[in-house]
């Protein structure tokens, strides 16, 4: 019963967060909408990884992988924007799946330092393959989404794609965590060593959802590079991992929709005080450290018991 | 087959912790039908050669064979697989799940133990019906029956274990690896925990390899004894003739492990 | 140009020290992964910064100075901001986040974005026949050596020492011997966020200053101390000498961004081998 209505409750929400802005008609709203929805896909690709119990730094990375090539195939080899999109989430998949077995070794701080330098490698390559990735330029004259031949060139077309976008993801994710996925995930999570002991690889699943989460970033960086039609390194980096994390712990990562109520909440702070952009950094940190102190048990002591961190090596 | 070819085959196995030797060229045969005890002073390496044996461990050298086929650097989850399995001190690891439905989780995962076993959907169905119904036979083995449907969060200590037992066995193994099952029981639950293992061996015939500091339990239940020391192999054979050993006398009983 | 590469990879090496040093000593102690230590780093910079072209004090006084500063704000972050969080690895990880954000955005309200520098107070060379060392990265090398080798004293010739190795191995038997955790702790954060401070105010001069410096020092403080072993002090020594040899070779013949990748697969191929790191503890 519960479950049916926080699923009837998340349709409704995400119902509103589209008809809203359309509504409304203006387009700085749906400007935020659009944002909104790009980051609450990138904090579900991290929402994913805390789901087994690991914080992964890499996923800004992956999401620019996407961003990288979905930008290049579209402008430069032509294909069209639909393919682009699926590659976009295929190509990290496929490096994460690469990667994965090497870092997913390790577990706890040790994979979060690891995925946080490979994350400052994906951006340093950017960076240092001039050629193909125009280095700090970045690339520009990205074009624009375009589905079944319709261009989708006003902020409320590309709206409506990135809400169908963030719903398909959501719907995914829910229904492959009620299945049997999600009991292998569930103990992976609590105990693994009982779990391999019952038959399960538990670091190919580690390394599944690590590809899942790689596919999911890519997708949100794909969106991200054909709505602002340009992209350079440093919008992949450390912090915009970072707040994707923040998104999940304001939102409640306990919950699927944590991390879009999270995006919700917090991505259209920065759009909205644009001039108190600095004053704002520092609030946005104390506001974190306070909900941290005041809310032990809140927010984050949800998730917290998800998180395994004893054991280190 | 199990005449000729014994269940495990261990040897010359080797493993080191830095400059901690854990587990120093062991060698043994287990012979299928039996109850072995692996017995050992705080630190001897037991739970060293359990790792070993399950895969969570890699060793430095020598060679481990299940049932003649050679199992080592294979993983953990592979080896459950093929048929060892081993209890854990706490089972009760899935939130707001009934007994039942651990034993029920624990008899399928193997079936998904894979990713792309998911794929393979028509005979999972069949994969989960069996093991609902070793379920429901597992809770009479186990005595478990009145306490089917709590949470196995909310059971006391003692069941805790026997749920744990309970779930090896429902991924139909042919080796137990118990590390001191009965740890921490009192002794009306000790006893109970050493029929259940007795059951194990001889209503099911799954043989037992069992690390147990409780020695009065082991010379009882065993058909076998190794003693370890400092990772070596000190004594083996027959509780009787290792009762008696020299070797196993100073090193074990001059501890303050006496029975 | 091999001696010149050398006095780089000294440079390079004794930086990545004094980085490596403190954070690894955070983690050692209290488990904290601490994500501020670049910032720390900046509010060494920037106190130089202050220091010298604000107040027209003389560098080399402003260098112990900003370094206690550093420390200074180091002590009072771990009383007021991590002392909760202690045992608490991904809690102390995200308020660390949140404490670098706070300490960037302080400087950016501060100093705004721009790039501000200091100058150069040790200029010419040094040379030997052909050979040309400059003098401001000789000072930098040599200072950071005196730095470490006063550090080492301290944790291994100091009552302060044996206690925060003692705090480091068993928190619990510590006290029982009579050391209060909640001095010892504090304390160690700070001495910590003083080598991040100093190894701030010595480069200021090298690099400029701004409000993003800190991630490229976090980047190197991590790759040397996952090499390490977290929370190995020697460990750090002796990846920081590797990494900061390597850096400078590959910096001198290829590019700065091809060192760092370089290093970062070599400290990703250390792992697969061992991954608790070279000194870390197994
Ligand atoms: N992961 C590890 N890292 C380092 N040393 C280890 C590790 N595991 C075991 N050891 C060391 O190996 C030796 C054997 O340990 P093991 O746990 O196998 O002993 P045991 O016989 O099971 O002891 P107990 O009766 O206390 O359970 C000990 O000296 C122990 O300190
Ligand atoms: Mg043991």
């Amino acid at each position: 019963m519960i479950r049916r209505w926080s699923f009837v409750l998340s349709v409704a929400t995400l119902l509103a967060y589209l008809l809203i802005p359309l509504l409304i008609n203006q387009i700085f709203y749906t400007h935020l909408a659009i944002l909104i929805g790009i980051h609450a896909i990138l904090a579900v690709s991290v929402y994913l990884m805390l789901k087994i119990g690991q914080l992964s730094l890499a996923q800004a990375g992956f999401m620019g992988i996407g961003a990288y090539a979905s930008a290049l195939l579209t402008r430069d080899v032509g294909i069209p924007f639909e393919a682009a999109l699926l590659l976009a989430g295929v190509i990290p998949a496929l490096i994460a799946g690469a990667v994965g077995p090497l870092l997913m070794r390790t577990k706890g701080v040790h994979f979060v330092l690891l995925t946080f330098a490979f994350g400052e490698v994906i951006v340093l390559t950017f960076v240092e393959w001039t050629s193909l990735f125009g280095g700090n330029n970045g690339i520009s004259a990205i074009p624009p989404a375009s589905i079944l031949g319709l261009q989708l060139i006003a902020p409320s077309s590309f709206l409506i794609l990135t809400v169908i976008m963030l719903s398909i993801i959501l719907l995914c994710c829910h229904v492959a965590f009620a299945g049997d996925l999600g009991v292998v995930v569930e103990g992976l999570e609590r105990n693994e060593p009982l779990q391999s002991s019952l038959g399960v690889n538990a670091l190919a699943y580690r390394c599944l959802i690590f590809s899942g989460s790689a596919f999911i970033a890519g997708l949100s960086g794909s969106l991200y590079a054909h709505y602002l039609s340009f992209i350079s390194p440093e919008a992949f980096g450390f912090w915009t991992t970072v707040n994707a994390l923040i998104l999940n712990v304001i939102g409640g990562a306990q919950f699927l929709m944590g991390p879009f109520l999270g995006a919700l909440l917090l991505a259209p702070l920065p759009e909205i005080f644009r001039e108190w952009v600095h004053y704002q950094r520092v609030l946005y940190g104390v506001a974190l450290l306070l909900l941290m102190r005041g809310l032990p048990q809140g927010f984050l002591g949800l998730i917290l018991p998800r998180l395994r961190w004893g054991n280190n090596r | 087959m199990s005449n000729t070819v014994p269940r495990l085959s261990v040897r010359d196995l080797r493993r080191a912790f830095g400059g901690i030797i854990a587990v120093n060229n062991v060698s043994f045969d287990l012979a299928a039908d039996h109850i072995t005890g692996l017995i050992g002073p705080n630190g001897a390496g037991k739970t060293t050669v359990f790792n070993l044996l399950a895969g969570s461990l890699a060793p430095n050298s020598g060679t481990i064979a299940f049932e003649g086929k050679p199992i080592n650097g294979l993983n953990a989850s592979t080896i459950a697989r093929r048929g060892i399995a081993r209890c854990f001190q706490s089972a009760a690891v899935f939130r707001n799940i009934t007994v039942r439905d651990h034993i029920v989780r624990a008899g399928y995962l193997k079936a998904i133990g894979r990713p792309l076993d998911l794929l393979k959907r028509r005979s999972l169905a069949g994969y989960k019906k069996a093991a609902r119904d070793r379920a429901e036979e597992l809770l009479d083995f186990l005595e478990l029956r009145h306490a089917a449907d709590r949470d196995a969060a909310t059971l006391a200590y003692g069941h805790q274990k026997i749920l744990g037992v309970g779930m090896a066995l429902a991924t139909q193994p042919r080796l137990l690896l118990a590390d001191e099952p009965a740890a921490g029981l009192n002794p009306v639950e000790t006893t109970e925990m050493t029929e259940l293992l007795r059951r194990i061996r001889y209503d099911r015939g799954i043989d037992v390899l069992l690390v147990e500091h409780d020695l009065r339990l082991v010379m009882k239940l065993c058909d076998r004894i190794i003693a370890l020391n400092a990772g070596t192999i000190i004594a083996d054979g027959p509780p009787n003739i290792v009762r008696n050993d020299e070797a196993f006398i100073t090193a074990y009983l001059g501890a303050d492990h006496a029975p | 140009m091999l001696v010149q590469t050398l006095v780089i990879a000294a440079t390079s090496s004794a930086y990545m020290m004094l980085l490596a040093l403190g954070f690894t000593l955070i983690f050692g102690l209290m488990r904290i992964v601490n994500f501020a230590h670049g910032e720390f780093v900046m509010l060494g910079a920037y106190a130089v910064y202050v220091l010298t072209v604000v107040c027209g004090l003389n560098y080399f006084v402003a260098i112990p100075v900003a370094g206690l500063f550093a420390g200074l704000c180091g002590v009072v972050a771990e009383r007021l901001i991590f002392r909760p969080f202690l045992g608490d690895e991904l809690g102390a990880m995200i308020t660390s986040l949140a404490l670098a954000i706070i300490l960037q955005g302080a400087v950016m309200i501060i100093f705004t974005v721009d790039q501000l520098s200091v100058p150069r107070p040790i200029s010419g060379v040094l040379h030997f026949g052909s050979i040309y060392l400059p003098n401001d990265q000789l000072f930098v090398a040599g200072s950071s050596f005196l730095v470490v080798i006063a550090f080492h004293f301290l944790v291994h010739h100091t009552r302060l020492g044996l206690a925060l190795r003692a705090v480091a191995q068993d928190t619990e038997i510590a006290r029982a011997y009579g050391m209060a955790p909640s001095v010892i702790l504090p304390l160690a954060f700070g001495i910590g966020c003083i080598l991040a401070g100093l190894a701030g105010a010595l480069t200021v001069p090298l690099y400029a200053v701004n409000p993003f410096m800190g991630e490229a020092a976090l980047l190197k403080a991590f790759i040397v101390v996952v090499l390490g072993g977290l929370g190995s002090l020697p460990g750090a020594m002796i990846a920081a000498v590797v990494l900061g040899t390597t850096d400078a070779v590959i910096s001198v013949w290829f590019s700065a961004t091809m060192a760092t990748l370089v290093s970062f697969v070599l400290v990703v191929i250390i792992l697969i081998v061992k991954p608790s790191g070279l000194w870390g503890r197994a």
